[in-house]
């Protein structure tokens, strides 16, 4: 086999791509089902022991909420200490301040996007 | 009739070179290398009996997998969904052999560096997290948690490390920013200026530091972390599907390996690939770059979670950043 450059433009590349990924998870995957053979043991699955109530464990994927707040607190502790110390202190002034500030950070951010989209 | 012979080419390639079978017998030969090596550094035998010198032991442990153990079924768990996401993590780095100038059909394109990151970075990540999802467990997610944690710092640092070759090399190819462009040629930006040097030595210790990391070699081993997390995101992984994502872990060696040398020790360049000077070229680099990976995991001890994404920080993303610039600078002044 000789060698071959195919030189496309960003787009037919990643669609062409794509389609090699495709053709290759369909032909790992029939490889491994093929090996695997139905081996199946569903010996002791209702012993599941999990630190969730049943309507949490029967979801296929925990919820994403779960997801964001286990990262947050595992990656940025401190960030997320910093955060909690600076807003829940209790004083609804507090509360409205940090709102306040980040609600009027919205507003310039939009004034100026739609600013630059009008020129 | 030549678009036929090119997808008849490319069927092959996927199937036989530089596709399944060769990319799983170097993930395999990888495997060896690195057991066989950091039991050499910690006073071990390692594989001995399988093989000459227990090169087929990685082999072995796969086929008793797949052919002898079975996959544990659990009451809220699916099959069908883990092995979907084994099969798309290692799909997605088969795809990206494809703009390798390793294969002998590539596909290149002018910035396609962002082409390999979604194929690299973001469908391997995706398809890893689907298979852990399918099999809930509280030492699953607490492990995902961890995973997703590291990768939010460890993909930006490949990225910019990826760059700095690119930027450097960019303007003697007519497809700038590909990764043919700095395959061939990333062995010569070491030589273009002091400051282009620097540059390229900052960012190849960055991107081993974060390849380290996204192959959860230690010191950032946390996903898995054994002693507290059972082994963490693959917990209930058994028989086929832990053959698979072992598949997949030694193939993203291989590749992780493949990268630093084809994007900044230049694979066989200057000579060709047929060569027996490219041949062997080729092979050393390789080595050595298997080593280096292998070493600095012998030399480390696990991290906790923050102290392993502030070294990801500290030694991958901020060194990356300032070889950027180095390297931005290095363009214009010459």
């Amino acid at each position: 086999m000789a060698i071959q450059t195919l030189v496309l433009d960003p787009i037919t590349l990643t669609l062409v791509l794509s389609g090699v990924m495709t053709l290759a998870i369909v032909i790992i995957y029939v490889i491994a089902a093929v090996l695997r053979r139905g081996r199946i043991s569903v010996e002791g699955d209702e012993m599941y022991i999990g630190g969730e109530s049943e309507e949490v464990l029967r979801n296929k994927v925990p919820s994403v909420l779960a997801l964001y707040w286990g990262i947050l607190s595992r990656a940025w502790r401190r960030s997320v200490k910093y955060l909690r110390d600076s807003i829940h202190t209790g004083v609804l002034n507090d509360w409205y301040g940090y709102m306040g500030m980040w609600l009027s950070l919205l507003l310039i951010v939009a004034i100026v996007a739609i600013l630059i989209y009008v020129k | 009739m030549d678009i036929a012979i090119t997808i008849l080419n490319t069927l092959v390639a996927t199937i036989i070179f530089p596709g399944l079978i060769f990319i799983t017998a170097l993930g395999l030969f990888s495997e060896w290398f690195y057991r066989k090596a950091v039991a050499r550094m910690q006073n071990r035998m390692g594989p001995a009996y399988t093989g000459p010198f227990g090169i087929l032991q990685p082999l072995a442990d796969m086929l008793k997998l797949f052919l002898a153990k079975e996959v544990k079924k659990q009451r809220y768990s699916s099959i069908l969904l883990a092995e979907l996401g084994l099969v798309i993590a290692i799909a997605s780095i088969v795809a990206s052999l494809f703009m390798l100038p390793l294969s002998p059909i590539r596909f290149s394109a002018p910035y396609d560096i962002i082409v390999l990151m979604y194929l690299y970075g973001v469908w391997h990540f995706i398809g890893l997290v689907i298979a852990a999802l399918a099999y809930p467990n509280p030492f699953v997610v607490a492990g995902l948690s961890r995973l997703i944690a590291l990768t939010v710092v460890i993909e930006p640092s490949i990225f910019a490390s990826l760059l700095v070759p690119a930027i450097l090399v960019s303007s003697s190819c007519q497809q700038p920013f590909s990764i043919i462009c700095i395959a061939t040629n990333s062995w010569s930006a070491w030589f273009k200026s002091p400051l282009a040097f620097v540059a390229m030595a900052l960012a190849l210790a960055s991107l081993i530091v974060s390849l380290l990391a996204k192959l959860w070699l230690k010191p950032f081993d946390i996903p898995e972390a054994e002693q507290e997390l059972i082994v963490g995101h693959i917990t209930e992984f058994s028989g086929g599907l832990l053959a698979l994502y072992n598949l997949s872990h030694d193939i993203k060696f291989a590749f992780a390996a493949i990268l630093i040398t084809y994007l900044f020790l230049g694979g066989p360049y200057p000579y060709s690939h047929l060569s027996i000077e490219g041949i062997v070229l080729l092979i050393v680099k390789y080595l050595a770059a298997l080593y280096v990976l292998t070493l600095i995991r012998a030399s480390f001890g696990r991290r906790r979670i923050e102290q392993g994404i502030s070294l990801i920080m500290k030694y991958s993303l901020i060194p990356s950043i300032i070889a950027i610039v180095l390297s931005i600078t290095a363009v214009i002044i010459t």
